[in-house]
């Protein structure tokens, strides 16, 4: 019952540590980009997990979706001002 | 049916984290925006699954968000990522 929760907590807090390092580990921008919206796929399941729905909310809404439409939209100006 | 689902989302959840293997381990980018859905997919089962497990109603409605967020994000990937025709 309580070792469930314990896991699945531990499994949800590791995975996100993991990203967190992969996300600066990684040279590539676009996989860099992808892997922190997978960040915030897994911090929203952690304030799910503590209880904070309206925070999980915010952070799917504006954490995992609008940054990375706003990361992807940089980086495709930067090529762009690279080839000019 | 406590442990039933808590079963249930612990191999979810260890599903999650095989599919970050499979997003750290380069690939071409189809492959990441695949993964990047199933992601989405597993986020909305787990979410659902929480909802009953912690008894509160009201994470129904962060998997809606979340379900309506995957498939958008998918379009702007593939609007804006620069996905050409020539990485099969």
């Amino acid at each position: 019952m309580i070792e469930y929760a314990l896991f699945i907590d531990l499994m949800l807090g590791v995975g996100a540590v993991i990203t967190a390092i992969l996300c600066l580990a990684i040279r590539d921008l676009f996989q860099s980009i992808l892997v922190f919206m997978c960040m915030g796929l897994l911090v929203t399941l952690i304030w799910a997990r503590l209880g904070a729905w309206d925070v999980a909310i915010a952070e799917a809404a504006i954490g995992a979706g609008l940054t990375g439409a706003l990361l992807l939209a940089t980086r495709r100006r930067l090529m762009q001002q690279d080839k000019s | 049916m406590t442990v039933y689902l808590g079963v249930v989302i612990s191999i979810l959840t260890i599903v999650l984290l095989l599919g970050l293997l499979r997003l750290c381990v380069g690939s071409t980018r189809l492959d990441l925006i695949s993964s990047l859905q199933l992601f989405g997919t597993l986020g909305v089962a787990v979410m659902i699954l929480l909802a009953v497990y912690m008894d509160q109603s009201a994470l129904f409605n962060v998997a809606l968000v979340l379900a309506l967020l995957a498939p958008t994000t998918t379009v702007i990937l593939v609007r804006l990522g620069g996905v050409t025709d020539d990485e099969h």
